[in-house]
């Protein structure tokens, strides 16, 4: 029998992603090429023009602001001109531009990068990474989402793996997710709290768990709240204390900065499992004047961390609250509390869960890997058709029609499994009414306007007759893809109209194409390119040794005419084979290596020979 | 014989010692078809020779020291350096505050000729791990060397040099060290008259003091390393103000039931206006972010140096040297920071162990000396020397800490005068620049160029010229790197690393050396230009700081 495919599970985060595997009915994560579990949702690109991903893209994050794009996930799938890309405008070092169609782009040099090409720079990686643990290629993943991502946010994720080369079986909510890591579809029933603070966001939601079925009744949160704001607190620390003593603002010394960076988030972690930390940062800052260069020592204890951020936890708690009482839940009533995310490690937050929930939370699977976990397990749940977890897909909001007063008609209620099909009977509102217009909305609204429209159309033909005589049957049906289709027809005539609705994440169909066409041929570049680089490299290394070769080389046979020929040619190989390197002709860079390599040779020898007389 | 059968000869025994018989056979027979008469070559062809007289005679007499082929070596260039000078002239300090070039005056140091060290276990550059300034504490060992524990390091003051002095020879020591006015310890012999002599001069600046052998003296200020300490943490200003939540998304709460049996619901009419722009509903508002509360910033100026000819006013910089540097050292940075502790040494030259640290008695400064080593100031990132004025201006306490940097200003830089003919000045440097080129000399070559390009951009050649010395660095120093896949790491301990001299780019670049990262990644991540990157991590290799 074949082997499976294996399908992976990607936790696709705003500051960390995570990428895990089922493997004999277990789920692990894959660390990545450098042996993290954790890689960076960090896309840069260097004043080389090298494009970095991750950790490597994380390191030059501050000395490089306005090519390095992070917190993408804030951006995917939004309008330009939505009040989240205004506010992420105003902080964010990169350059964020308009789209074609009001979808939002990154201005990297002189290209537009759409978030979803961002995206799945990071997925790409993640799938490298995947492929490279296997030893098998990878098509197939399952990838998490914030429970309140709209449906063009969750298409543009999809759309981002589609780029990577991924097929994106599912797109699964989060607090979902973590719920499956911790086998509540099995065994647990009931209201179970998701409390997810990560690296830039706290999700807070409310989950009903009943067959199967993960309804997320509630969730709140703040997108601008996560463990950079814990670690913007150390760093302001030793900022304002540096200044006192040396009068020197660190901000705006880049590379201090992103070593104060790198150093504040490690204190961090730290102070998770000490009580006490130092910080050493050895030749900080050089002043302008000629002395030595500074250094930084510090020493940090858990309760100063705390202190320092006191307000945050108290933010998160107060967050945690207000969704409990809008979703009309009490602490009491849940099953559970599960912890997600690295900042739930640290030991305050942990006593404001416990504090206010007035128990302990799940433990038992790591807070920073338990959402790519439960996507590793949805993944093998859908290429399992015996398994036991069967986790219903379910529209993540309602659908419904806008009618008379401006009013919206919910058809299709949030959570719905789908597919799923509803038909309702309506009547003309005005008399002498023959045309009548269906607006198909998604939301929660009971206000049309307040709702977005997916789309609309007319159905024309109408028998003359008062208000209230002509019936119209609508029917809304969503099949397994998440393809919403809507039609009306008069009862009487049987004239009927429809439209389908699908999702948009801001690409159109012929852009989406073109990206992967150009992802199709860089990937064919990529394959040469790779093969040119390398024997670049061999080129550079070889003309290197030849160059460290000839002062020697020089001294011991300058002096005959022959010596200084075979040096100047030699020094001639050089010059032209380094001129020859910037070129892709795979066959000339070859051959330039061999000369390269001929000439070393005859330099080791004389050498050799020369130096055995001594 | 004639010349071309000769040149097959030569080309023949090339070959031979490279291992290519037959080529080399081949190349005997044509000069012995050539000129018949040759002994040589019938000898070279038929007859198994000695295989020292397989050598051409050119090549017998040039001593061969070294087996390891693949190190770089150093040109020996300075083994006959002479004695150092043995008083600084009195000229030098009455010498104009300017060279003419609008350089800012500069110290020009070299370090003392001393007999060779016994215990010298240097690398095949010849240099002992303990080289290229690194200034040693008070009884803190070597870190650096190779060769095991040493006797408890020695301090010494280089002697200074004249500008004069170092204008009139081919090269000039160049290690810019502040002076400090008023230190004083005992002084050997025969620099007691000159720092007399200097006492008495105005607006001079006294010797810093040679420590004779044996003797140690504590780390001086500019060279200790300045560190903040571990120190109380200072409470916070008044913590900003908690965010006013703002409503979360709409959660949907009852939703109000539809009127049973009233029938079809009522559907607004095609042309029913009144639906606004469509807007998605969001999850949540994100809270407006809270005022910051303004961090206390205290701001203190430092107080600028001396201006040019002022009291205590520091000699003018001589004219860039002829001689190449015995390594490419790294350039001046662009907005360089005055002598920032101690720098590099020169070794010797090849074969020949490195001056030792420990002068056997203070050289004097001779004004027409013969070409001395020049010692290149260094760059940033060991501590590059700088120029002019440095005002560190008050900063303004900010509203709120950015977690992103703004490109470094530094204010209050007193502009170095510009010359009268800015072209022809920068013709003057283009062509000694090239000079130096041909003499390998491609940091100082650089250097020139960059000066050049500052005061006249469009120079013709010039971009091609810099771009040729880069080149040439570049490979240098990636050649000493060797294999840019391989993943270096740091060879010493934190308590160690500290002593190093190295500015805050070399800092940044050691600190993201975490053996995870090749030397290609930190040429990305280095946030420099590869050259810098390059020339920082081959002076790390150097110093045996980081290995491969």
């Amino acid at each position: 029998m074949a082997e499976q495919e294996p399908v992976i599970g990607i936790d696709l985060g705003t500051t960390n992603s995570v990428v895990a595997i089922v493997q004999s009915g277990q789920p692990h994560v894959i660390p990545n090429r450098t042996g993290q579990n954790l890689t960076p949702s960090i896309v840069a690109v260097t004043s080389a023009g090298k494009r970095l991903v991750g950790q490597l893209a994380k390191r030059q994050a501050i000395t490089n602001p306005e090519h390095t794009v992070y917190a993408a996930k804030r951006l995917i799938g939004r309008k330009f001109g939505s009040d989240q890309v205004r506010r992420a405008r105003e902080s964010l070092p990169y350059q964020i531009v308009c789209g074609e169609h009001d979808d939002v782009r990154v201005q990297m040099g002189d290209k537009a990068v759409s978030l979803q090409e961002i995206s799945a720079a990071v997925l790409r990686e993640l799938k490298l990474d995947a492929e490279a643990a296997l030893g098998r290629t990878v098509s197939k993943a399952v990838v998490t989402v914030p429970a309140y991502f709209n449906d063009g946010q969750r298409q543009a994720t999809k759309d981002a793996g589609r780029i990577a080369g991924l097929d994106v079986l599912r797109i699964l909510n989060e607090p979902t997710a973590a719920a499956l890591a911790y086998g509540f579809g099995k065994q647990v029933t009931g209201k179970i709290a998701v409390f997810d603070l990560g690296g830039g966001t706290l999700d807070v939601s409310v989950l009903e768990v009943a067959k199967g079925v993960f309804d997320v009744v509630a969730t709140g949160g703040d997108t601008y709240l996560g463990g950079e704001d814990f670690d913007n607190r150390i760093i302001e620390m030793l900022v304002m204390n540096f200044a006192k003593e040396h009068g020197v603002d660190l901000r705006k010394e880049r590379m201090a900065l992103q070593r104060l960076k790198d150093a504040a988030e490690r204190a961090k972690i730290e102070l998770s499992e000490l009580t006490e930390t130092n910080i050493n940062l050895p030749f900080l800052y050089t002043p302008p004047g000629g002395t030595s260069a500074i250094h930084l020592q510090a020493s940090l204890t858990r309760a100063r961390f705390e202190e320092l951020t006191q307000d945050l936890v108290e933010r998160t708690v107060e967050i945690v609250d207000k969704v409990l009482t809008e979703a009309d839940v009490h602490p009491d009533e849940l099953r559970e509390i599960v912890l997600v995310g690295g900042m739930t490690r640290m030991p305050a937050v942990q006593r404001a869960v416990r504090r206010h929930f007035q128990r302990d939370p799940s433990k038992g699977v790591h807070p920073e890997e338990v959402v790519a976990l439960g996507a590793a397990l949805q993944a093998d749940a859908l290429m399992q058709p015996s398994s036991q977890v069967l986790l219903l897909d379910v529209t993540p909001q309602s659908l419904g029609v806008a009618i008379a007063g401006g009013y919206n008609r919910v058809l299709i209620t949030k959570n719905t499994t789908v597919p799923t099909s509803v038909t309702e009977l309506f009547h003309t509102s005005r008399d002498g009414q023959t045309t009548v217009k269906i607006m198909v909305l998604q939301g929660e609204s009971e206000l049309a306007h307040q709702n977005e429209l997916l789309g609309e159309f007319i159905l024309s033909g109408l028998r003359l007759a008062p208000r209230g005589e002509v019936e119209i049957e609508v029917n809304f049906e969503i099949n397994s893809e998440g393809i919403v289709s809507v039609s009306a027809r008069d009862k009487e005539t049987g004239l009927e109209q429809s439209i389908t609705v699908t999702a948009s994440g801001g690409l159109t169909p012929d852009e989406l194409k073109n990206i992967l066409e150009a992802q199709a041929d860089s990937l064919l570049e990529a394959r040469i390119s790779s093969e040119v680089q390398q024997k670049r490299n061999a080129l550079t290394s070889a003309a290197a040794e030849v160059s460290a070769l000839i002062p020697r080389v020089r001294q011991l046979t300058g002096s005959s005419e022959f010596g200084r020929e075979a040096l100047r040619r030699a020094e001639e190989v050089i010059t032209s084979a380094r001129a020859a390197a910037e070129s892709d002709d795979l066959a000339g860079l070859a051959d330039w290596v061999d000369q390269l390599e001929r000439t070393r040779v005859l330099f080791v020898g004389v050498l050799e020979r020369l130096g055995a007389r001594q | 014989m004639s010349a071309r059968a000769n040149q097959l000869l030569e080309a023949g025994l090339w070959l031979k010692m490279s291992g290519d018989l037959d080529g080399a056979r081949r190349l005997f027979e044509q000069a012995l078809k050539l000129d018949p008469e040759s002994i040589r070559a019938r000898e070279l062809l038929g007859h198994a020779l000695p295989e020292s007289e397989a050598v051409p005679k050119e090549l017998r007499d040039v001593p061969v020291s070294r087996t390891d082929l693949f190190s770089v070596p150093l040109p020996r260039l300075f083994q006959d350096e002479p004695a150092a000078p043995a008083s600084i002239p009195e000229e030098w300090w009455n010498a104009p505050p300017s060279d003419g070039m609008g350089n800012t005056a500069r110290f020009f140091v070299r370090p003392p000729a001393a007999a060779p060290r016994s215990d010298f276990e240097g690398d095949d550059m010849g240099e002992s791990g303990d080289d290229f300034g690194l200034e040693l504490s008070e009884g803190t060992p070597a870190p650096l060397s190779r060769s095991g524990p040493k006797p408890a390091p020695v301090l010494s003051r280089p002697e200074l040099v004249s500008p004069a002095a170092a204008a009139s020879s081919q090269t000039t020591g160049a290690i810019p060290l502040p002076p400090e006015p008023g230190a004083h310890s005992p002084i050997p012999g025969p620099l007691q008259e000159a720092v007399a002599n200097l006492s008495r001069t105005t607006g001079a600046i006294p010797l810093p003091p040679a420590v004779a052998p044996g003797a140690t003296s504590p780390v001086p200020g500019p060279l200790r390393p300045a560190t903040t300490g571990a120190f109380p943490l200072p409470p916070l200003p008044t913590p900003p103000p908690v965010r006013p939540l703002v409503s979360t998304s709409p959660i949907p709460g009852p939703r109000a039931e539809p009127p049973r049996g009233r029938g079809p619901v009522p559907l607004p009419a095609a042309s029913s206006p009144g639906r606004g722009t469509p807007s998605p509903v969001p999850p949540w508002q994100p809270p407006a972010a809270p005022p910051r509360a303004t961090p206390t910033l205290e701001t203190h100026v430092v107080v600028p140096l001396p201006s040019k000819g002022g009291p205590g006013a520091l000699p003018p910089e001589p004219s860039p040297s002829l001689e190449p540097l015995p390594w490419p050292m790294p350039p001046p940075a662009t907005t360089p920071a005055r002598g920032a502790g101690p720098v590099p040494l020169p070794s010797s030259g090849l074969g020949a162990p490195p001056p030792p640290r420990l002068p056997a008695a203070p050289p004097a400064v001779a004004p027409l000396s013969p070409p001395l080593a020049r010692i290149e100031a260094p760059s940033d990132a060991w501590g590059g020397e700088g120029e002019g004025l440095t005002v560190l201006a008050p900063e303004e306490p900010a509203a709120a800490l950015e977690l992103l940097a703004e490109p470094r200003t530094i204010s209050g830089l007193t502009p170095a005068p510009v010359p009268r003919d800015p072209l022809a000045e920068a013709r003057r440097r283009f062509e000694r620049a090239r000079e130096l080129q041909n003499l390998d000399d491609h940091s100082g070559a650089r250097e020139l160029l960059l000066q050049a390009q500052a005061l006249w951009p469009d120079l013709t050649g010039l971009t091609d010229a810099l771009a040729r010395s880069e080149t040439k660095l570049q490979t240098n120093y990636e050649s000493k790197i060797g294999k840019l896949s391989a993943v270096p790491r740091v060879r010493l301990k934190e308590d160690e690393v500290i002593w190093l001299n190295l500015d805050h780019r070399a800092g940044f670049v050691l600190a993201q050396i975490d053996g995870t990262l090749s030397f290609e990644d930190l040429f990305s991540v280095s946030g420099m230009s590869r050259l810098d990157t390059a020339r920082i991590l081959a002076q790390l290799l150097d110093q045996r700081v980081i290995v491969s």
